[in-house]
C-alpha cells in the first residue's frame, strides 16, 4: 500500500507538472490571439477533470512491486514459489523463510520523496519555463503579471452590466428578463430623440403636418383612396404606424426597435428573444440552448448567459429539472441544430411552432387594426383633421 | 523474425488514447441509449452504470492483450488487473468528458462546484465496479487454475465473493441514484453550501473506502498481500 501510494503522489506530481505546462502555454496563446472568457475555464476544467483519468491511466513502467521483488529476487525463486502456489513442495519452507527475510530488509518509506520526484525535473523544469513565457508575453502586452489569462470581458469596464451579472450568480432569470426590458428603454432614448420623425414630440408635429398635407391633397384632387384605403388606415392607426412613416429611415426604425423589444423582428428568426421565449427557456432552466440559430447568434449568447447559474447541481439557483440525466440530449440537440438548421423543440412540452403561434396570438392581441370604410365621409375626416391639429396620438 | 516490442512511451500513448476514445464512447453510448429509450431517473442511472461496468469487463478481457506484462509467469493475472486499471481510466475519461460537455452546454463557473459534486460520484462507482469485476475475475482464475476439484473444495469462497460483488454492483448503482436525486429534486439541495460540503466529504470518505478495497484485493491482492 505504501508503493501504491508512492505511485500515486507521483502521478499528482507530474499531472501538476503537466498542467501547469499546459495552463501557462494555453495561457500564453490566449493573450495572444485575445480569446474569449469561456476558454481559460475551459483549459482549466479539462485540465481538473482529467486528474482521476490520468492517475488511473496504467502506464506506469510495471508493477512497483514486483521491481522490487525482483530486486531482491534475482533468481525469481520466490515468484516461482508464489505462481505455483500449493504445489511448492519441498521447496517451500525455505523459500518461505528467505521471502521473510528479504521482506524484512525491504523498507518502503526509504527514499520515497525521492523516488517520488526522480526523473521529473525535466517536467518541472518546462512548467517553470512555461511561465517564464507566459510572464513574458503579459508584461509585453501591458497585461501586468498573472497566473493565468484574464479575458477582457471579466475586466472591471467591460460592458457587462453589474445588475446581469449579478442576476446570472442568482439565477433568477425571469428577472433578469424584465430588468434587460427595462434597460432596453434607456439604451434606447438618444436614438430616439436623435432620429427626426419619432415619437418625440417634435416627430409628432412633423407626422401630424404631413398627415394634413396629405389630407389638403387630397381635398385638391390627390387619390382620395390613397389614405382611405384599408391598408393605408391599417398603417395609421397600427401600432407601426410610425415606422412606416416616409422619411423615418430603415435606420430610425432600427434605432427604435430595441433587441428586447416585443417587436424587436421575428422572434423565430432572431433565436427566439421575445420575452414569452425567454420565459419558457427560464421556466426549464436550460432550454434556452435549444433556440440558437445563425440569425440570433448573438442573442443565444444572451440567452445562454441567463442560464449560466441555474440548471444543475452547483449552480446557485434551486434545480427545476434533473439535467444530470437529459442533458445530453438537450446538448445535442442544441448542436444539431446549430448544423442542420429547421425546426426545434425549444421544451420538452412546447415545440417552436406552437410557440410562435402563441406569440404571434400574444402580439396581435395589441394590434389595434380596424377596418375603415374605403372612403371616410366628411365628418370623419373633419374629426380626424382636428384630432391631428389638436396634437392627438393615433 | 521477432516482432519488436513496443516502447514505453507507444504503449502510454496507446493506452492513453484508448481509454479517451472508450470514455467518450461511453459518453456517446450512455446519451444515445438515454435519449432514444428516453430514460430517467433510476432506468437512466441503471444504464449509464451498466455501460460503464461493460467497459470495465472489457478492459479485464482485452487486459491480457494490452497489458505491459502478458504471458509474463506469474504476472499472467496482471493483465486483468491492468485491464481493469484501463477501464478506470476511461470511466474517469468518461467522467471528465461529461463535465466538459456540461459546461458547452451551461456555460458558468458553476461548473467547477459540479467538478466536486458529481466526477468523484463517477470515480467511486467506477471502483466499486471494477472491484466487483475484478472479484469475478478471480473467481474465474482459480476455477481455471485449480480446476472443478479445487472450485469444489472452495465453494464458500467462491460465494461469498460472488456475493460481494453483486453487493458492490448494488452499491455502486445506489449511490449514483442518490447524488441524482439529491441534485435533480425540486429542492436543489446541491446548490447549497452545506449539502454541497456533505456530499464531498461523503465522497471522499467512498472514495478512500472503495479505493482501499480495490488497492487491496484487487491491485495488490493474490500477490504479496493475498490469501496466502
Amino acid at each position: 500500500m505504501e508503493r501504491l501510494g508512492e505511485g500515486i503522489l507521483r502521478r499528482t506530481v507530474i499531472w501538476l507538472a503537466a498542467s501547469a505546462t499546459l495552463w501557462f502555454l494555453a495561457s500564453t496563446a490566449f493573450t495572444l490571439f485575445s480569446a474569449g472568457p469561456g476558454a481559460p475555464a475551459f483549459t482549466l476544467l479539462a485540465l481538473l477533470s482529467f486528474l482521476p483519468a490520468f492517475i488511473f491511466l496504467p502506464a506506469g513502467k510495471g508493477s512497483i512491486l514486483l521491481d522490487e521483488l525482483r530486486t531482491v529476487d534475482a533468481d525469481t525463486g520466490i515468484e516461482a514459489f508464489l505462481e505455483t502456489g500449493e504445489g511448492a513442495g519441498a521447496a517451500a519452507g525455505l523459500l518461505a523463510r528467505r521471502a521473510l527475510r528479504l521482506d524484512a530488509d525491504i523498507d518502503p518509506g526509504k527514499g520515497r520523496l525521492r523516488r517520488a520526484f526522480c526523473g521529473l525535473l525535466p517536467l518541472i523544469g518546462a512548467a517553470f519555463l512555461a511561465l517564464a513565457l507566459f510572464e513574458s508575453v503579459s508584461i509585453a502586452l501591458d497585461r501586468g503579471p498573472a497566473l493565468g489569462y484574464r479575458p477582457p470581458s471579466a475586466a472591471p469596464g467591460s460592458g457587462l452590466r453589474t445588475e446581469e451579472l449579478e442576476t446570472i450568480r442568482e439565477g433568477d432569470n425571469y428577472d433578469l428578463t424584465l430588468r434587460s426590458q427595462d434597460e432596453a428603454e434607456p439604451a434606447e432614448a438618444p436614438a430616439v430623440t436623435e432620429a427626426p420623425g419619432k415619437g418625440s414630440p417634435r416627430s409628432r408635429e412633423e407626422a401630424v403636418e404631413r398627415a394634413i398635407r396629405a389630407e389638403e391633397a387630397e381635398g385638391s384632387g390627390a387619390e382620395p383612396g390613397e389614405l382611405g384605403s384599408p391598408s393605408a388606415g391599417s398603417k395609421l392607426e397600427s401600432p407601426d404606424a410610425d415606422d412606416r412613416i416616409p422619411g423615418a429611415g430603415p435606420g430610425t426604425m432600427m434605432s427604435r426597435e430595441g433587441p428586447t423589444s416585443p417587436r424587436g423582428g421575428d422572434s423565430s428568426a432572431a433565436g427566439g428573444s421575445s420575452p414569452a421565449e425567454k420565459g419558457e427557456r427560464a421556466g426549464g432552466a436550460s432550454q434556452g440552448r435549444a433556440g440558437t440559430t445563425a440569425a440570433g447568434k448573438d442573442e443565444s449568447r444572451k440567452d445562454a448567459g441567463l442560464n449560466r447559474a441555474g440548471g444543475y447541481e452547483g449552480s446557485a439557483g434551486p434545480l427545476s429539472q434533473s439535467p444530470l440525466l437529459d442533458y445530453r440530449s438537450r446538448l445535442f440537440s442544441a448542436l444539431a441544430q446549430g448544423g442542420a438548421g429547421g425546426d426545434f423543440a425549444i421544451g420538452r412540452k412546447t415545440d417552436a411552432a406552437e410557440l410562435r403561434e402563441f406569440e404571434r396570438r400574444f402580439f396581435d392581441s395589441f394590434r389595434l387594426d380596424s377596418g375603415l370604410a374605403p372612403r371616410e365621409d366628411a365628418y370623419s375626416m373633419m374629426l380626424k383633421r382636428r384630432w391631428m391639429a389638436g396634437g392627438g396620438e393615433r | 523474425m521477432k516482432a519488436h516490442a513496443p516502447t514505453q512511451a507507444m504503449r502510454i500513448a496507446l493506452l492513453s488514447a484508448s481509454a479517451l476514445a472508450a470514455g467518450l464512447l461511453l459518453y456517446l453510448g450512455a446519451a444515445v441509449l438515454e435519449h432514444g429509450l428516453g430514460l430517467e431517473g433510476a432506468s437512466a442511472v441503471c444504464a449509464e452504470e451498466a455501460l460503464k461496468t461493460c467497459i470495465i469487463v472489457i478492459g479485464s478481457i482485452l487486459g491480457s492483450r494490452i497489458g505491459p506484462r502478458r504471458g509474463a509467469g506469474l504476472m499472467a493475472g496482471k493483465g486483468a488487473r491492468c485491464g481493469l486499471l484501463w477501464g478506470l481510466a476511461a470511466i474517469a475519461a468518461f467522467a471528465a468528458i461529461e463535465n466538459l460537455a456540461y459546461f458547452l452546454a451551461f456555460p458558468g463557473g458553476g461548473i467547477f462546484l459540479r467538478l466536486l459534486w458529481a466526477e468523484p460520484v463517477h470515480i467511486v462507482t467506477g471502483l466499486a465496479e471494477a472491484s466487483a469485476v475484478g472479484m469475478a475475475t478471480q473467481l474465474r482464475g482459480a476455477a481455471v487454475r485449480r480446476g472443478p476439484s479445487a472450485r469444489r473444495g472452495a465453494r464458500g469462497r467462491p460465494a461469498a465473493l460472488g456475493f460481494t460483488a453483486a453487493l458492490l454492483l448494488a452499491a455502486a448503482f445506489s449511490w449514483h441514484l442518490a447524488f441524482n436525486l439529491a441534485a435533480g429534486g425540486d429542492a436543489g439541495i446541491a446548490a447549497k453550501p452545506g449539502p454541497m460540503a456533505l456530499a464531498v466529504a461523503a465522497n471522499a470518505v467512498a472514495l478512500i473506502a472503495f479505493g482501499r478495497l480495490f488497492a487491496r484485493r484487487i491491485l495488490i491482492g493474490g500477490f504479496l498481500y493475498g490469501q496466502r
